[in-house]
């Protein structure tokens, strides 16, 4: 190996040569289409009736049918080096986004024992409990998690986690404890929806950890991670009360439970910022009948001045063994004052299919 | 699969092996091509007197998987040259066989404008350089939606009828500016008859289009100061109807091979003019080599109407004459060329084409070289 050491800065083909690594190609995608049915959008900053369906990747219907807003292609590649060791990489072109191939993930894994295992690269932020798969619909009941609940701006990070897997008499315990920093040179969520000017936004020295506990029916995972926040706007630094950062706390708790073909599912949680806290929460109930699965799910969000709410109600049907098509009727409120409005009310219908392979 | 309801596969990676048991194939093509203007001042489908190899070279791999029960899954990743060879999505959808004769597709798919509007990016699929840019020139290619295909013989004649309906958003160059464009409710379909050596195809599609032409704002608010609204509304595009025709024949017999195309766009209420635009190209096919004569027409007929009405002092009068003029054209496109196919699925071409502007008389030369291949 020492001769093709500088072979394999220069040559492509030495990939092929020591590839001895097995490589597997899965993937998933979401094919949705939707529009606005009613709203009011929000006169004071010109916005159109507007249903935001995705904050992070600022997915969004208007009054005219759109098949762009939720639609994903992903491809997951993954090599075991064997030994522990395997690398992954996930490349998701989004609608919302043009369908720009960008790798979400990339990082390395190395199995320590069997109940341990590190990895290092990019990953997705586990903050919530539907994070590790937000792009994978076909994995939950919806066309996508509450909007209201889900309102992060930063979503991925680079860094080091520890993952855990215990089996302790009827439960599995397993978690993430993690560190990392990100840095969003262009914040899509804070350029382009939240303002017009381009945001630069960092979250640095990032530390978390997450907890699940799962037996049978029922499912908890406990949620927590701070952050020190600092922000470029147009290139100038933002500053709160005089400081170029701030921290925040993120701390959130998920209860669900499959029991009885009932599906019910709930996630709280709190981003403290600056001393002000941001609540969320989402509330959904499902009912399966056959290959049938019709629910009804509530989500919120409050803080001072940014107030919204989704009622929804839908149907997923799992027609195939490898995908689902979805039905769904949302009804945003939104009370923000002062300014804080984020797309005013509105009703939308959004349908779709979803597979992995 | 049910369990994952409630999320026990905690991370999306276990989740996707856990259940990926349909096998991916995966094919793609290649293009590396150069050109340079043979004038000092030629300018010519954005190559120029200097020698440029980005232009139209490009990579894409397709992947594609079927998930078994009449459902799979295609996506195609390409990196065009011209787009510093940034990796996007170019088409992606999914397919359900509904019986013998019929197809659903959802997703990102090309729009059956042309005869090789599903290869206008697999170069190895036609002899030329490039598709005869005279007819392949609607601003967009691809949509977002569904769409229907039907295939089915007729007498010793094979049938293919696609219907789409769906919408594009994205970027349209309006005089030079990259302009956020929405064209709505796509609607309409290509129907083709083939047989081993001859085929005919017609196609049609309407839309409402919508562009907000970032570069006429200075005019648009000029005008409606002005109390000239009703003209800054003839030339914007605002939810108007615009249509696509398109006709094509060809014929591949005894080495011999021949295309015709003929397309004609309009774009009502707006200042786009209507064009009127076909080609005709005739090959001979000696063994591995192909040397082929092509020639293409231009004919755009600018909406001089939509000034007529301003009174000659008006100042802005000349600007928008201008920018209504602009959309005049009358071109002939002559192309000579030979493809090469020096192994099984590759090709090297050379193409010399030569457009001439009619108005201005001025005469621009390319010469192309480069290698399509497909794996």
């Amino acid at each position: 190996m020492k001769k093709s050491l500088i072979a394999t800065l220069l040559c492509a083909g030495l990939v092929s040569g020591n590839a001895v690594a097995e490589v597997d190609i899965s993937g998933f995608a979401s094919v949705v289409g939707g529009k606005v049915l009613s709203g009011e959008g929000v006169p004071e900053f010109g916005l159109e009736p507007t249903f935001l369906a995705n904050y992070p990747i600022v997915g969004f219907y208007e009054e005219d049918w759109s098949f762009k807003p939720d639609s994903k292609y992903g491809l997951q590649i993954s090599a075991d080096l064997a030994e522990g060791l395997t690398a992954t990489a996930q490349l998701v072109g989004r609608g919302a986004d043009d369908f720009n191939a960008e790798f979400e993930w990339a990082y390395l894994s190395y199995a320590l024992n069997e109940h341990w295992t590190l990895q290092a690269g990019k990953k997705r932020l586990p903050l919530y409990y539907y994070s590790d798969f937000f792009d994978v619909s076909y994995a939950y009941l919806w066309i996508r998690p509450a909007a209201d609940n889900y309102t992060w701006q930063i979503f991925n990070y680079n860094g080091v986690n520890a993952q855990f897997n215990y089996q302790v008499s009827d439960w599995t315990v397993s978690g993430n404890i993690y560190t990392g920093r990100e840095d969003d040179t262009e914040n899509k969520l804070l350029s382009e929806f939240f303002g017009s000017q381009p945001v630069r936004e960092i979250w640095k020295n990032i530390v978390g950890g997450v907890l699940s506990l799962n037996r049978d029916w029922l499912d908890l995972r406990f949620t927590y991670m701070t952050y020190q926040n600092e922000r470029y706007r147009n290139g100038v630094q933002v500053t709160w009360d005089g400081d170029d950062a701030r921290r925040g706390k993120f701390a959130g708790i998920s209860a669900n439970v499959d029991y009885n073909n009932w599906v019910v599912l709930t996630e709280f949680n709190r981003l403290t910022l600056d001393g002000s806290d941001f609540d969320t929460y989402l509330l959904s109930a499902g009912y399966r009948v056959g290959q049938w699965t019709p629910f009804v799910s509530f989500a919120d969000f409050d803080a001072e001045a940014e107030m919204h709410s989704t009622t929804s109600i839908g149907a997923r049907w799992d027609f195939h063994s490898s995908a689902a098509f979805k039905v769904q009727y949302d009804d945003v409120t939104d009370d923000g004052i002062d300014g804080q409005m984020v797309a005013g009310d509105s009703k939308a219908i959004t349908f779709g299919i979803d597979l992995v392979f | 699969m049910k369990k994952t309801l409630i999320g026990l596969c905690v991370s999306a990676a276990c989740l996707l092996s856990a259940t990926a048991m349909a096998e991916v194939s995966i094919n793609g093509f290649a293009s590396v091509k150069g050109g340079m203007t043979t004038g000092n001042d030629d300018t010519l489908y954005g190559y120029t007197n200097d020698i440029e190899f980005k232009n139209e070279s490009l990579f894409a791999v397709q992947l594609s998987s079927d998930l078994g029960d009449k459902l799979s899954v295609t996506a195609q990743l390409m990196a065009k040259g011209a787009d510093d060879f940034d990796a996007k999505f170019a088409w992606a959808f999914l397919s359900y066989q509904i019986n013998d004769d019929l197809r659903l597709n959802a997703g990102r798919f090309r729009i059956p404008f042309y005869k090789y509007s599903d290869y206008l990016d697999v170069g190895y699929a036609f002899d030329w350089a490039r598709t005869p840019r005279a007819v392949y020139d609607v601003e967009f290619d691809t949509m977002d939606g569904i769409s229907l295909y039907h295939s089915t013989s007729i007498a010793d004649m094979t049938s293919n009828i696609q219907l789409v309906y769906g919408a594009y958003e994205g970027d349209i160059s309006v005089s030079g500016a990259l302009s956020r464009s929405k064209v709505q409710d796509i609607t309409g379909g290509s129907w083709e008859l083939s047989n081993d050596w001859l085929s005919a195809r017609v196609a049609y599609f309407m839309a409402d289009v919508t562009i907000n032409a970032t570069a006429f704002t200075p005019l648009f608010t000029a005008l409606n100061t002005f109390g000239f609204g009703a003209v800054a509304r003839e030339i914007d595009f605002n939810e108007d109807e615009g249509t696509f025709f398109g006709f094509g024949l060809s014929y591949d017999r005894n080495n011999w091979v021949a295309v015709t195309e003929y397309t004609n766009v309009k774009v009502k209420n707006s200042y786009m003019a209507d064009r009127d635009a076909y080609f005709v190209s005739v090959g001979r096919r000696f063994d591995s080599i192909t040397p082929y004569i092509s020639y293409e027409k231009d004919d755009d007929v600018s909406k001089s109407a939509i000034y007529k009405g301003i009174p000659p002092q008006v100042p802005f009068l000349a600007t928008v004459a201008a920018v209504v003029e602009s959309q005049r054209a009358d071109r002939d496109t002559w192309s000579f060329g030979m493809r090469y196919d020096f192994h099984p699925s590759a090709a090297f071409k050379v193409q010399l084409s030569s457009a001439k502007d009619n108005y201005t008389l001025e005469k621009d030369r390319l010469l192309t070289m480069g290698v399509d291949l497909v794996f």
